[in-house]
């Protein structure tokens, strides 16, 4: 009886210790198993098979993977493009490079050179290497993508944000529906006549929980927060006339009640609560849905003069492809770009259904293109005017203002507990302890 | 002799055995992770682990100066101080009320469970249209009543109650019904016994079922205090921190440092060491009273 | 359940006020749940309108044939299912066990022991997500459906919970059995076991639905698209810039249907549970 105990439980000592090997047994068993796999794939010359990893949840990556598939239907070169978006990008990627390993591409902002840029891939030779011709690409937003010689991104999507008004409450304000504000005094004067108190509904439409719509506004009065000072970093924000300009503003409308206290005003938008908003391009899908009558414009210019600010999007390769992983994702970067038959191509296609502005000269001639009228409106911005968002395009420490200097300066204003100068000067010293980090 | 010598060893011998498995997983996965994320805390280094520079105590000397993490540090208590007694008393009463199985109780169990089994992030939006400050129907509905409007997510000092309530709302039903199962066990005959005595329902609460579940009272009180110490997911998706702060929990403050451009991997771990020790002194406490009642 | 009728505790009608209080907790939490039912069949337009409605204006299924279409449902419920299940069935054996363990047994470092299972819920998973990855990493889990199961085995909170249910049994059920020649892994699984039902019962579905509601963790262990679990897919809905409110309501629900019927189905079991434990009091 007692014999039996004893091997039951050395029999429950070893399942356990078998569950924990067999594991770690069964890990490696895949992983060779994989290691095969692509032997056979070389030997019988399939093609190349590249991971692919974005962000692109919501409608839109739903056209992407579309496009995707298509490209693997269509290639003649036997390569797999696949690509798995991600709900929560910065963690997959992160642990990911942690452990050494990562995806062939990836597509994201171009900022994430600041923080991933050890793991990226300089693709300048991209070039060289496919049919795609480096004086198409409108050299600003390859600017955006570089750093000295070196190329870490080709342009996918430039991400401008818009000004867009509703119509419908233009003209029950007795304002002309199709002449939007063009000053920051019509924005606010405009707001005044729209906001009815009654129907819940407010003139101007800025969140305070939104550091990106407050930042390509802000510039447009102050310019930018951070700039290329004689070689070095240096912050703009106390004593900057335009941001106090901007803030006072904002301070004004929220107390006339012109402007709502809400971190979610996309949504007031959408349901026609809003006069006028400042927003990027996906703003028009919720208009669209939701049948608001509604104007597209370039946003009001402020002080700072005239400016395009953007961000871009691009594919990169990471530091975890291999040659001929490089090569694959060249193919397809360049099927991107390509014309087919008809003359339509992705990037075209994306441009237009998206409502993203083109980053080559070849796609801003097509006529799909131009009959776009937000499109047109888009590409309307002086092609001249500095494209930088918010900071110099090359300081790396872009999301640090994004995420910690304008929500803690935004929100001390809009809750009343600093004056505009107090919020300016702590953005000050909060930014000039990012700028000296930056400038080791 | 021999055999009683036996009889008492075995016990102690397969304690360990019951307990293998468990250990080396949660050393494994849980233990060496820990301790790794602890000794980032001495290094200045991103979260993708490249080029660590070790800088010793400097990370913690910062996160006492930082009036972020201070009023992190703020907010979690205010939020602890209102789910913990809500989840440990209120739940417990909740549970007396509908332990017994019958058809309206069921219906009430299954009912209080609903948000438990809901995704945190359809929760989290929910919430946030109901809600809203302007299309909200919870809002409008108030208005129409003639309640005036209330800013529920964007006033300073009232989101932390909204908040809490959201995260109450949705785990309060695993507290009860764990409490259910627990109650469910104590034996029948004790309240028999007790009936006979001429004991009330409010006595036989006291003097019976209180002191049969005191264990499942200390699991649903540390884990509940250890969870709320660690508030993230609801306000992540609600309120971000916002407005002005007000909301901004230690974890959720310690996850925009762990991954914001200046991506600081060992600061993030230096405020969880903290956070850590926080939890780890009162826990130690709780357990020692515990024992002492077992 | 006639013998438990026969010593019933007398059925004291549950006075007015307490019923009106609990079935205001329920309307609590019914009256958004309710909601977000009825958004799933409202055109997006009617979900984010001003002012807004209760009752939809208009019936659609197109929410639901939006989900149908853009994610492989079977496919990511299938994952769903592994993950939760794989992690549920060890996750039961393994913490039960550990629960008996110190609730039952006196034993060398019963309190070290203790202390560090309970440390390890205590840090924020963000922390140790970087390191936990590296270890399942070297352990060649990566991307396969081990790494998404074993290290979400062993949890502090079960282990807690289920040493909370077995201290509730009296130790001389222990000392018969022992006496009765039991060896000890027979009084855990034979005796032991059954009297913790409902504990068990809570822990199966507190795992489940852990982690058929998890999104973080398929989704940094795993890199492809045929490993993505249902939440994964129905985060999808969320983007960056724009929620499709009517998609992610409508997912949420057919997320949710397969866990509510979990749940009636186990509440079945918590009645026997409760008429066994009855019987053997």
């Amino acid at each position: 009886m007692k014999k039996v105990n004893k091997w039951k439980r050395l029999a429950a000592l070893g399942v356990s210790a078998m569950m924990i090997f067999s594991t770690v047994a069964c890990g490696s068993d895949s992983k060779e198993g994989s290691k095969t796999d692509d032997g056979d794939v070389k030997k019988s010359t399939k093609g190349t098979t590249i991971s692919f990893w974005n962000s692109f949840t919501g409608s839109d990556g739903d056209m992407l993977v579309e496009l995707v598939n298509r490209y693997n239907e269509e290639n003649k070169d036997g390569i797999t493009v696949e690509m798995d978006i991600s709900s929560d990008f910065d963690s997959q990627l992160s642990t990911a490079f942690a452990a050494g390993t990562g995806p062939t591409m990836i597509l994201s902002s171009s900022a994430y050179r600041f923080t991933y840029g050890d793991y990226m891939q300089d693709i300048g030779d991209v070039f060289d290497k496919t049919n795609l011709n480096k004086d198409d690409f409108i050299q600003s937003y390859l600017d955006y993508c570089s750093e000295g010689d070196k190329l870490y991104f080709v342009p996918f999507q430039v991400v401008g944000y818009y000004m867009y008004w509703n119509k419908d409450l233009f003209q029950a304000a007795g304002l002309n529906p199709e002449t939007p504000p063009s000053t920051w005094e019509e924005w606010q004067s405009y707001a005044e006549k729209i906001t009815d108190e009654g129907k819940n509904i407010y003139g101007s439409g800025i969140s305070y929980d939104y550091p990106y719509q407050i930042a390509h506004m802000m510039q447009r009065l102050g310019g930018l927060a951070v700039k290329d000072d004689n070689g070095s970093w240096k912050a703009d924000f106390a004593g900057n006339t335009g941001y106090t300009d901007f803030l006072t503003m904002y301070k004004t409308l929220i107390d006339n009640g012109d402007n709502p206290l809400e971190a979610d005003t996309d949504s007031m938008v959408s349901a026609g609560q809003i006069g006028m908003t400042v927003g990027g391009p996906w703003v028009t899908a919720g208009l669209d849905t939701a049948g608001v009558n509604y104007g597209i414009g370039l946003i009001p210019q402020g002080d700072a003069g005239d400016m395009n600010s953007v961000e871009v999007l691009g594919f990169s390769v990471t530091t975890t492809a291999s040659d001929e992983e490089k090569e694959a994702a060249y193919k397809f970067i360049e099927w991107w770009n390509s014309e087919n038959t008809e003359g339509s191509s992705p990037a075209l296609e994306w441009s237009v259904s998206n409502g993203f502005p083109a980053y080559t000269y070849s796609v801003q001639e097509k006529e799909e293109y131009k009959q776009s009228e937000k499109l047109s409106v888009m590409s309307s911005a002086n092609p001249d005017a500095p494209t930088d968002f918010i900071v110099d395009s090359s300081f790396p420490g872009i999301n640090d203002i994004l995420n910690d200097v304008i929500p803690e300066m935004i929100n001390s204003v809009a809750f009343g507990n600093a004056s505009v100068e107090d919020a300016l000067e702590k953005a000050q010293n909060t930014a000039d302890k990012i700028v000296e980090e930056y400038s080791k | 002799m021999k055999k009683m010598i036996k009889y008492w060893n075995k016990p102690s011998r397969s304690a360990y055995l019951f307990l293998a498995p468990s250990v080396i997983l949660l050393i494994l996965f849980s233990v060496v992770p820990l301790i790794i994320a602890f000794g980032l805390s001495l290094f200045d280094v991103s979260i993708t682990m490249d080029s660590a520079r070790f800088i010793g105590l400097e990370n913690f000397a910062e996160a006492f100066q930082d009036s972020r993490f201070i009023n992190s540090l703020k907010v979690t208590a205010i939020f602890t101080g209102l789910e913990v007694p809500l989840q440990v008393l209120g739940a417990l009463v909740v549970a007396a009320l509908i332990a017994k199985n019958n058809i309206k109780n069921k219906i009430f169990r299954a009912v209080y469970f609903l948000p438990v089994i809901c995704s945190a992030t359809a929760i989290g939006i929910m919430w946030k249209m109901i809600l809203h400050s302007n299309i909200g129907f919870v809002t409008a509905a108030l208005q129409s009543m003639g309640l005036g409007k209330i800013n529920f997510l964007n006033t300073p000092g009232l989101t932390i109650f909204v908040v809490s309530f959201i995260s109450i709302w949705r785990s309060f039903g695993i507290s009860a019904i764990i409490y259910v199962t627990a109650i469910q066990q104590v034996s029948a005959s004790l309240y028999e016994a007790a009936e006979m005595d001429g004991a009330g329902k409010i006595r036989q609460f006291w003097h019976i079922t209180a002191p049969s579940i005191r264990p499942t009272f200390w699991y649903i009180l540390m884990t509940r205090f250890a969870g709320a110490l660690q508030i993230f997911d609801i306000i992540y998706i609600t309120t971000n921190g916002g407005p002005n702060y007000t909301t901004e929990s230690t974890v959720t403050y310690i996850y925009s440092r762990a991954f914001s451009s200046r991506s600081s991997m060992g600061y993030a771990s230096a405020m969880s060491v903290i956070l850590f020790a926080i939890i780890m002194v009162v826990t130690v406490l709780m357990y020692h009273k515990m024992n002492q009642e077992d | 359940m006639k013998k438990k009728k026969a010593i019933k505790i007398k059925d004291v009608t549950i006075s007015i006020p307490i019923f009106i209080v609990l079935v205001i907790l329920a309307l609590l939490v019914l009256v958004p749940i309710i909601w977000m039912t009825l958004s799933a069949f409202k055109p997006e337009k009617e979900i984010i309108s001003w002012p807004p409605t209760f009752v939809p204006q208009s019936l659609t299924v197109e929410n639901f044939v939006d989900v149908q279409d853009r994610i492989n449902i079977l496919r990511y419920m299938l994952n769903s299912v592994i993950y939760a299940g794989g992690t549920t069935l060890l996750a039961v054996i393994v913490n039960s066990m550990a629960g008996y363990a110190y609730a039952f047994y006196d034993f060398k470092g019963k309190t070290g022991l203790f202390l560090m299972t309970l440390a390890t819920m205590m840090v924020p998973f963000q922390v140790i997500m970087v390191p936990l990855f590296l270890v399942v990493f070297k352990l060649g889990m990566y991307d396969s459906y081990w790494g998404l199961i074993i290290p979400r085995v062993a949890v502090a909170g079960s282990i807690f919970m289920m040493r909370a249910a077995f201290s509730g049994i009296p130790k001389e059920l222990a000392e018969a059995a022992r006496i009765d020649g039991l060896s000890e892994m027979g009084i855990f699984w034979r005796i032991m076991m059954p009297q913790v039902k409902p504990a068990a019962i809570t822990l199966i579905i507190l795992s489940i639905n852990g982690s058929w509601n998890d999104l973080l963790w398929p989704m940094i262990v795993t890199s492809k698209t045929q490993m993505r679990t249902l939440a994964n897919g129905l985060a999808l809905f969320i983007g960056q810039n724009t929620i499709e409110y009517g998609a992610a309501f409508a997912g949420a629900l057919i997320s949710l249907l397969p866990m509510f019927i979990l749940y009636m189905a186990g509440q079945k079991y918590f009645v026997e549970g409760m008429a066994s434990a009855g019987l053997k009091g």
